[in-house]
């Protein structure tokens, strides 16, 4: 699945989720898939679901976290290409 | 289940359930011939073990996990069965039988639909068990939902939590009653709109673990929305089926499931209330619900889950993630020592002392220690 810095994406709508300590735990009520995002994915999963574009999200974590810009890139679209194979994300319009 | 709560239970469901048991004993002469090979799942009394015989099995396997067993054995003792039941206490997704069966029958039912895990437990056991072709009673069930007006329910189960108790608020807690299933029994006049079917689950064909769907319903009458009204009508057998729907649950008896909202909502004669229902196996379970005037978009708007406020402990709920990692707590670091030493050679004294001597941090009393030893032994030993 392709994924860029351009895109958006939102929750698909059979998802639940639900934050536990600064950390969260997804449900796919339809396939039964449970995921867990540690606390720096909570804070991109809280992020993306304004649907702001990933480079958005990007620039808001990069303020945020000491990381190098290219590898919270890398990271962030790995994420999100993992949410969006489980069905938990859906795939949105560009923001280009 | 306690032995009071089992026996409470079983005399509930053998004595005071309606005409169920004389729909099962109809479809399983139906579904069961002579000779026949039987698996009961979750026979609990071993009440339908019986009927399958009397319809002719020559072998019937009665599975049920819980100390229930004992009652199906008990029962069936007295019965010119008994030679041909073998009880089985375990869970049936456990288990291997020697032989395939010709009939797979079993009351696993809850208010809405099947038991917790229910579907998981009756489609492994018809794909692992069942004679291609073989016969499932029930073979299909199908939910319903109902607006309701349930105002004493509402206040006894939800508004409960409302309250100061010696100057203690409760109202924390009211979050985690308004997003979990209740139990009630609701009669006709407290429905503001005949049950709608939401989906129906076909046993004999379907693998998919979540069932759900969409109705809507038009309000015959004014009144206060206070939630939806779960049940079901299971299909036996060809013209043989049950159910709980208010004001029919004469084939059972069984209360429904009640899914409370936030905010009890008026509605008006006419008003279109749109409800959603989703549930993975009983796991979690999801209701959303819109009301709308007639041609008017929603003006109350509600979505409820079982997932949001259970007050589960963190670890637990991250514990389900399929990519959760798991290591040994110090329990588990316990447990496989004790395990390493389950070989024969030690009794179970010996095996206590060795536990307190080297483990009296994590069990920090004889009665610990003992009670951890006893709970090893029945699962693994």
């Amino acid at each position: 699945m392709d994924v860029t810095l351009a895109d958006r994406v939102t929750v698909h709508p059979s998802v639940l989720c639900r934050e536990l300590g600064g950390e969260t735990v997804l449900l796919h009520l339809e396939s039964g898939v449970y995921f867990g995002l540690d606390a720096v994915g909570t804070r991109a999963w809280n992020l993306l679901v304004q649907e702001l574009t990933l480079a958005e999200v990007c620039a808001v974590m990069l303020d945020e976290f000491d990381v190098a810009a290219h590898v919270l890139q890398d990271d962030l679209t790995a994420l999100v290409r993992d949410l969006c194979e489980k069905h938990l994300l859906v795939p949105g319009r560009s923001g280009a | 289940m306690s032995d009071y709560d089992l026996l409470q239970f079983h005399a509930f469901c053998l004595t005071n359930t309606g005409t169920r048991l004389t729909q099962y004993a109809r479809a399983i002469s139906t579904r069961v011939r002579d000779g026949d090979v039987v698996l009961d799942l979750g026979t609990g009394s071993g009440l339908l073990a019986v009927l399958a015989c009397r319809a002719g099995a020559r072998r019937v396997y009665a599975i049920e996990t819980s100390d229930a067993i004992r009652f199906g054995e008990l029962l069936a003792s007295a019965t010119e069965f008994k030679d041909r039941i073998e009880f089985i206490q375990a869970a049936s997704t456990q288990l291997v039988l020697p032989e395939r069966v010709d009939a797979i029958v079993g009351d696993i039912h809850d208010t809405f639909g099947l038991q917790t895990g229910g579907l998981a437990a009756f489609f492994d056991a018809r794909d692992r068990f069942l004679k291609p072709g073989g016969a499932l009673v029930p073979c299909a069930i199908q939910l319903l939902v109902a607006p309701v007006e349930a105002a004493e329910l509402y206040a006894s189960e939800i508004d409960v939590w409302t309250r100061r108790v010696h100057d203690v608020d409760l109202s924390p807690i009211r979050p985690l009653a308004v997003n979990q299933m209740h139990a009630a029994k609701f009669d006709r006049e407290q429905v503001l709109a005949p049950p709608c079917a939401l989906a129906t689950i076909d046993l004999e064909r379907s693998n998919v673990l979540h069932a759900g769907g969409h109705a809507v319903a038009t309000a015959l009458r004014g009144g206060i929305l206070h939630g939806v009204c779960g049940c079901f009508v299971t299909t036996l057998a060809e013209s043989v089926v049950m159910g709980n729907a208010p004001g029919e649950g004469d084939t059972t008896n069984f209360a429904q499931a009640f899914f409370p909202l936030n905010t009890p909502t008026p509605v008006l004669e006419g008003d279109r209330i749109s409800m959603a229902v989703d549930t993975y196996d009983g796991h979690v379970t999801r209701w959303r619900l819109d009301v709308a005037r007639p041609g008017a978009s929603p003006h109350a708007r509600f979505d409820h889950s079982t997932f949001g406020d259970l007050p589960l402990p963190a670890r637990t709920l991250r514990r389900n993630a399929n990519d959760y990692r798991p290591t040994l707590t110090p329990r588990g670091v316990m447990e496989r020592a004790l395990l390493d030493r389950f070989d024969g050679t030690r009794s179970a004294a010996e095996l206590e002392t060795w536990l307190r001597e080297h483990y009296d941090g994590l069990l920090p009393s004889e009665r610990a220690a003992e009670a951890f030893l006893k709970a090893t032994i029945e699962r693994c030993g």
